[in-house]
């Protein structure tokens, strides 16, 4: 069967040392993972030493010493120092009032700015642990102008790391800084970057500065970004703020709007009942048909915060949409957001329509249930 | 007359050695590059390069249950202890001939409801509806008429509430954080539309409360060689493949999907023995034909542990049905073979599978067969065939190994000599004689095909190593 002018077993041969290589590195990882463990452990108590001494120098004189930081500076080059600093710094930030820690890490910025430059060579996965501290440890939180560490933080955005990016943004949305949230919104739309938009939002609401600036801000600005990233801002103003009732108004009278920015407005109505929305949400339950059902489904929930005898008329009609959501959505709305009886609904129930007597049997059903439950106290398996 | 022989065999010959070398290449790759990314990965833990979220995706967990009553309840129960906030159970009994509805009825608080189910992808006929808050979470029992695993995981994805399901199988247990794990993706990508996660054989493992307490490599060697079968095609291929979005394979025991999108679909085929794979296969297919951006992706640290078959004859049942599977998921999908429209689908995750799953053991026979004349006619070195063979499996025994310990310290697994010592042998053992029953179970996997197309594989079994507490037990007593 040796056929061929080459030795087909050669090959296996490399490619079987090869794979002994990578068993042998295996073997060594694990072996090392475990003394680099043990050796962590060690680190972290030295550490942890060090900071109280200096934490209690800041109680007595006002002022950690100079050569403390000068020796963190060239210790925390080494990754694994930081690990451990971080483990150390953790600790006693527990027992120490927050007084004492804040200054503390003040003291720490011009380490940082230090670091920065270093981390910046690195690989990815340092670096994004080096801007997972600048988060946790507040380092420049509140600075107004970039320095080293913003721009060590913006070149991250960028990159294709998505965790590296994401530690990178939480970095900034600790810092505060409204104006270099619009540069990253900025950036991200240039690159085209596809972001979480759940991520997004949720870092917004983290932002530690004035909110309702950044928010105004950043909605100032919604010409120049897409549904994906301005979507997002949406979502962060939901969840923070009803004083854009009027915006987003704008947004369902817009014909040509995305869909998605319509649904997220529809849903902001359901949190602050704006009496101007009213007749459109409700319009788009009784025109369902014409529509997507996206719009109807989301509008009839959304109704449950406009109660009065036109809404329940307006759900009850929804009840016969073709639609499973929407008939759900306006059952729901109408049992549990407006808490409408059974007896106001005997005509559905003995109406000829069979879907909507379904859905309100079940949901009543579960209704029923429910408060029961609470009343016996809930299961625990 | 013998020169034609001989350049038959030449011909043949060549054949051969470009097919093994694509093989080997393949697994060298994808070993290699396995093991680098959970280095790296690792890496990435140790240096909290993750995604922390406090948001939860509102996950369904569908769990399809035919004549399960030995173990749906204790599947219940564990997943009830997930940690995770936003998650329902929606148990879905496919026509039962045994007690497993009755078991959930005695288990849990369920009652009877009149739910209409939204059946937006067809399936048979439901028959009663049960619902129960437990700990904060929603359970829901399904019980319908008889129609397969398919048509009961397309009931259970009409009854979710949430806009992303996972699917899994009966017997299997989730690791306590795997729903964590398994919906990061989601978090770091709005494109996902799938997400397969980790399958580990339960056999040799004791949970508690959804993490692992111990585990041993076992005595049978049946297991023992499935284990680290699992570990090569979990902890190398599926890396390898993922990273060019290539998995064709979410195992049916653990599986994330973008409900929306399944529903697209129209959900899982009815009338294929591997309804996972072909549901994997068709969304690649529908995103990739109406040009939607979309990522399936494998999470390593998204586990689920599972039952694996501990003879030979239940071995064999469950191959033969993902061969079986495997062929028909091919067949449908046999437009992607090649085709510049599907890319990398087609040109290298179709092609392997095609080549080195679905026609391996016909092209292993027909190796055989020339084996035979060759010695007939005297044209073949014995000695060298010899050591070809076992240089080859002494490679495949390497692989093996290399996975397994790749997965050791990721995973924290602790293992005791004995265990490595017994790795080591099965490796070998795995290499040398697993392969042929494999080969053997798809050469003869045909045979009844129409009769069995579309009856539930099921295989012998056990009571799941739950370890419970003293205080567990004393509650499980009063309940």
């Amino acid at each position: 069967m040796h056929v061929l002018s080459f030795r087909p077993e050669v090959i296996l041969y490399i490619y079987m040392a090869s794979c002994i290589s990578v068993l042998v590195f295996n073997i060594l990882y694990i072996f090392a993972d475990k003394y680099k463990g043990r050796k962590l452990e060690k680190r972290s108590l030295s550490f942890a030493g060090e900071i109280s001494a200096q934490i209690e120098r800041l109680k007595e004189s006002g002022k950690p010493e100079e050569a403390h930081y000068q020796k963190l500076g060239k210790a925390l080059k080494n990754p694994e120092k930081l690990r451990a600093f971080e483990d150390s710094l953790l600790a006693v930030t527990k027992q120490t009032p927050e007084e004492y820690t804040a200054g503390y890490l003040r003291g720490l910025r011009v380490v940082f700015l230090k670091l920065a430059e270093v981390y910046r060579k690195r690989d990815t996965i340092e670096q994004a642990y080096f801007a997972y501290l600048i988060e946790i440890f507040r380092i420049d939180e509140g600075r107004e102008s970039f320095d080293g560490i913003m721009d060590f933080l913006m070149d991250m955005i960028t990159g294709r790391d998505v965790n590296a990016r994401e530690n990178a943004m939480r970095a900034f949305y600790a810092i505060g800084n409204e104006d270099a949230i619009l540069a990253i919104w900025r950036k991200l739309e240039d690159n085209e970057i596809n972001h979480s938009r759940k991520l997004l939002s949720d870092g917004l609401l983290s932002f530690r500065g004035d909110k309702k600036r950044l928010a105004e801000l950043l909605f100032a600005h919604r010409e120049e970004f897409g549904t994906a990233l301005f979507l997002p801002v949406m979502q962060f103003i939901r969840f923070f703020t009803g004083d854009f009732q009027q915006q987003f108004l704008e947004f369902l009278s817009e014909k040509k709007e995305d869909k998605e920015i319509q649904l997220e407005a529809i849903r902001y109505f359901r949190r602050y009942p704006y009496k101007p929305a009213r007749e459109i949400l409700q319009n788009y339950v009784r025109y369902q048909e014409y529509i997507d059902w996206e719009y109807a489904a989301m509008a009839a929930l959304s109704l449950a915060s406009y109660p009065g005898d036109d809404t329940v008329f307006c759900l009850k009609e929804g009840l016969k949409a073709a639609n499973w959501y929407v008939r759900l959505n306006c059952a729901e709305a109408l049992i549990y957001g407006l808490g409408i009886s059974r007896q106001r609904l005997f005509d559905v129930e003995n109406g000829r329509d069979r879907y909507a007597r379904e859905i309100l049997a079940y949901v009543l059903e579960k209704d029923e249930i429910r408060q029961r439950e609470m009343k016996e106290g809930q299961v625990n398996v | 007359m013998f020169d034609a022989v001989k350049s038959f065999y030449s011909c043949v010959g060549i054949l051969f050695v470009i097919y093994l070398l694509g093989y080997s290449t393949f697994l060298m790759l994808s070993v290699i590059y396995g093991s680098l990314d959970l280095y790296k990965e690792n890496k990435k833990k140790k240096y909290r390069n993750e995604i922390s979220h406090d948001y939860y995706v509102p996950v369904t967990i569908i769990v399809p249950a035919y004549n399960e009553e030995i173990t749906v309840a204790d599947t219940v129960k564990s997943l009830l202890m997930m940690d995770y906030r936003l998650y329902e159970i929606v148990v879905v009994d496919d026509g039962s001939g045994d007690n497993t509805t009755q078991v959930l009825l005695d288990t849990f608080p369920l009652r009877k409801v009149r739910r209409p189910i939204n059946r937006q992808i067809p399936c048979k006929k439901v028959l009663d509806v049960y619902e129960t808050v437990v700990n904060g979470i929603t359970v829901t029992l399904v019980r319908k008429e008889n129609g397969g695993k398919a048509d009961a995981l397309n009931m259970g994805i009409n009854a979710s509430r949430y806009p992303y399901f996972i699917c899994m199988d009966a017997d299997s247990v989730l690791q306590k954080d795997s729903l964590k794990e398994i919906v990061k993706p989601v978090l770091q990508d709005d494109t996902i539309v799938a997400v397969g996660g980790l399958v580990r054989i339960s056999n040799c493992a004791v949970l508690n409360e959804g993490e692992l307490v111990s585990y041993h490599m076992p005595w049978n060697p049946i297991v023992g060689m499935q284990i680290l079968e699992y570990d090569r095609s979990f902890m190398a291929s599926r890396i390898f493949m993922d990273k060019f979005n290539g998995n064709l394979i979410i195992s049916g025991a653990f599986g994330l999907f973008r409900k929306d999108m399944a529903a697209a679909v129209k959900g899982y085929d009815t009338n294929t023995m591997g309804e996972d794979m072909e549901l994997v296969v068709k969304l690649h297919s529908f995103c990739r034909i109406n040009k939607i951006p979309y990522s399936i992706r494998y999470v390593p640290d998204a586990i689920c542990w599972s039952q694996c078959p501990s003879s030979i004859r239940d071995l064999r049942k469950q191959r033969r049905r993902w061969y079986l599977g495997l062929f028909q998921c091919l067949n449908k999908h046999r437009r992607m073979f090649f085709s510049p429209e599907f890319g990398v689908i087609g040109y290298v995750s179709y092609l392997y599978y095609l080549l080195y799953e679905l026609l391996s053991p016909f092209i292993e026979l027909f190796g055989l067969l020339t084996i035979i004349l060759a010695y007939m006619v005297n044209l073949i070195n014995v000695p060298f065939m010899v050591l070809f063979f076992l240089i080859y499996a002494l490679y495949g025994a390497v692989l093996t190994i290399t996975a397994f310990f790749a997965r050791i310290y990721t995973q924290n697994i602790k293992l005791s000599f004995p265990d490595v010592i017994k790795s080591v042998y099965l490796c070998i053992a795995e290499s040398v004689f697993f392969r042929f029953i494999q080969a053997f179970t798809r050469m003869t996997a045909f045979i009844g095909y129409r009769k069995k197309k579309n009856v539930w594989g099921q295989i012998q079994r056990q009571k799941i190593q739950l370890k419970q507490s003293e205080e567990q037990k004393a509650e499980g007593k009063n309940a």
